[in-house]
């Protein structure tokens, strides 16, 4: 028997997850879909004379991450619970399994449906808008955003791998934190981006003390008086593979964190 | 089936166990009592891998508990005192869990379900506790694991629900199977249980055969206890005395588990000097 993986084994944890939550997911989508409608309502009513497809986008990833981590944060809460955790850590299924079926249901189905909810709702919200720019066409405008444009694809590519690592963020503090896990799990990360911004700017100064710009992989420094230039950068290979580490390494360091955090739990 | 050697656990500052040793085979059903708070349930999680030992091994049919294998959890069904059920039917509750156990027999789950006289068509949310407590003594039953752990199955259910569990537990016994309960409830399980153990302050009090224990230790009821010596344990009832004395006639007497556990607890030297003294003959 193989104890580390068996697709078989996540199948039937997914299908077990799905058939005994069925009921709170489905009311969990209708207050999605009325928060939705409400959003979008408002927008409709209080965004002016000119309506922008950016505001859309803007409003779409914030209810994303809102929404996203409030659910990531609910996906091992039956462990804060020793009923509910004992009947979930007795269950023969791998901790692996049990993770990976957490992050089909974070990753995969919550953004699969809210995505889909929030194309239908915004939708209805921009029918409605054209609506009244047919009816009103000198009064009302509405500015779509360029798909096309590099720097908008790069906007969407730097969100969704932050979406990510978000989401696994929270679904680490769902099984460290027994109490107000997802106030917590947010301080926590709010505090954590601050200390990096911080040593961020600490570090940037150091380097200005010294007549240096600084932006982690390289370092330049200028001198008027004889038109002196250096430049001091790590090699090619480093900087890509922190570059690659800093946009990919945050999701998987998360899970592997809360698979470990799994394996410890005790109840 | 389970070894454990020199246990020790510990909840931050509260010592549990410091230092036991004990065994359970397969073919029996063992009672584990104790006082409340002695770490009866703490043994059984560590059992069952929800908790792990500061120090010492525990190996549970050849696998360590903390590492939760698939394989081993399969093969263990723990009834926690308190407990969890999802609110589905039970036939989605069977559907959704009984395909993770291996040698789970849907046909004899239908028949402790009947035995039980369970409401089949009912969610589990809308069950009453002794209800839901059966439905998941029948599953435990007929998951077939190779190991029952049970904390304190007999509360919660009503007089006739308590003569029913016996009944089916009875049935359930076999060669493979190992069953450990812990409770208070001493006279719910007397008819059961083959292996006594007795938990205090940390450390096993006592842990013998009901047949050893029969064999020398008598349970008598005496109006006049003045002819007796050696008494190890005496209650005051109505009519007369309940006594735990010496079995040195050889006589074949029931074991009264409440009598022995207090026997045992307030008088633990001279019990085990009675089994340590015997054992060497």
């Amino acid at each position: 028997m193989n104890n580390r993986f068996s697709f078989k084994r996540l199948l039937l944890l997914v299908q077990k997850q799905f058939s005994e939550n069925v009921k709170l997911y489905l009311y969990g989508t209708l207050a999605l879909l009325g928060l939705l409608a409400i959003v979008m309502f408002l927008w409709t009513q209080i965004g002016g004379n000119t309506y922008k497809e950016e505001t859309l986008f803007n409003l779409y990833l914030i209810g994303l991450y809102i929404a996203g981590g409030v659910f990531a944060n609910y996906s091992f809460g039956m462990l804060s619970n020793k009923d509910k955790g004992i009947y979930w850590l007795t269950l023969p299924a791998s901790h692996g399994e049990k993770l990976v079926c957490a992050i089909f249901y974070n990753l995969i189905v919550f953004t699969i449906i809210y995505t889909l909810f929030y194309f239908v709702v915004s939708q209805g919200a921009v029918a409605y808008i054209k609506g009244l720019i047919k009816h009103d066409p000198f009064k009302y405008h509405y500015e779509t955003i360029n798909w096309n444009d590099d720097d908008i694809n790069d906007e969407v590519t730097v969100f969704t791998y932050a979406f990510f690592a978000v989401q696994a963020f929270y679904l680490l503090g769902s099984v460290g934190i027994k109490r107000f896990s997802f106030v917590l799990t947010t301080a926590i990360g709010a505090l954590l981006i601050i200390g990096f911004i911080f040593f961020m700017q600490y570090l940037s100064a150091s380097f200005s003390k010294n007549s240096l710009s600084f932006n982690i992989i390289n370092a330049r420094s200028y001198s008027n008086e004889g038109n002196v230039y250096h430049e001091y950068s790590i090699s090619r290979f480093a900087s890509d593979t922190i570059i690659f580490l800093a946009k990919f390494i945050w999701a998987p360091f998360f899970w592997l964190v809360t698979w470990f955090k799994l394996k410890e739990k005790e109840i | 089936m389970i070894d454990i050697q020199n246990l020790h656990f510990a909840y931050k500052k509260k010592k549990v166990y410091d230092g036991i040793s004990l065994s359970f085979q397969a073919g029996y059903v063992y009672g584990l009592l104790g006082k409340n708070g002695t770490g009866k349930s703490t043994l059984l999680r560590c059992i069952c891998g929800l908790l792990f030992p500061d120090a010492g091994t525990i190996d549970v049919l050849g696998f360590n508990p903390a590492e939760r294998k698939p394989a081993f959890l399969q093969d263990v069904f723990i009834v926690p005192e308190e407990f969890y059920l999802p609110d589905v039917s039970i036939q989605k509750y069977v559907r959704c869990n009984a395909p993770f156990y291996a040698k789970f027999s849907q046909r004899e789950f239908e028949n402790y379900l009947k035995e039980f006289d369970v409401p089949v068509q009912n969610t589990l949310q809308q069950m009453s506790y002794g209800q839901k407590k059966k439905v998941l003594i029948a599953f435990a039953l007929a998951c077939n694991t190779s190991l029952l752990l049970m904390d304190e199955p007999s509360n919660g259910l009503d007089i006739l629900s308590k003569t029913q569990f016996r009944k089916v537990l009875a049935g359930a016994v076999n060669e493979n199977k190992c069953i450990i309960i812990s409770t208070h409830q001493v006279k719910d399980l007397e008819t059961l249980i083959d292996f006594v153990t007795i938990v205090d302050e940390g450390k096993i009090l006592f842990s013998q055969s009901i047949d050893e224990i029969s064999s020398k230790l008598a349970f008598k009821f005496s109006q006049d206890k003045n002819n007796m010596s050696n008494i190890l344990y005496e209650e005051q009832t109505l009519s007369g005395s309940a006594l735990v004395i010496p079995n040195d006639d050889d006589e074949s007497t029931k074991v009264d588990l409440e009598l022995l556990y207090k026997a045992v607890v307030t008088n633990p030297q001279m019990v085990r000097q009675i089994f340590t003294h015997s054992s060497k003959i």
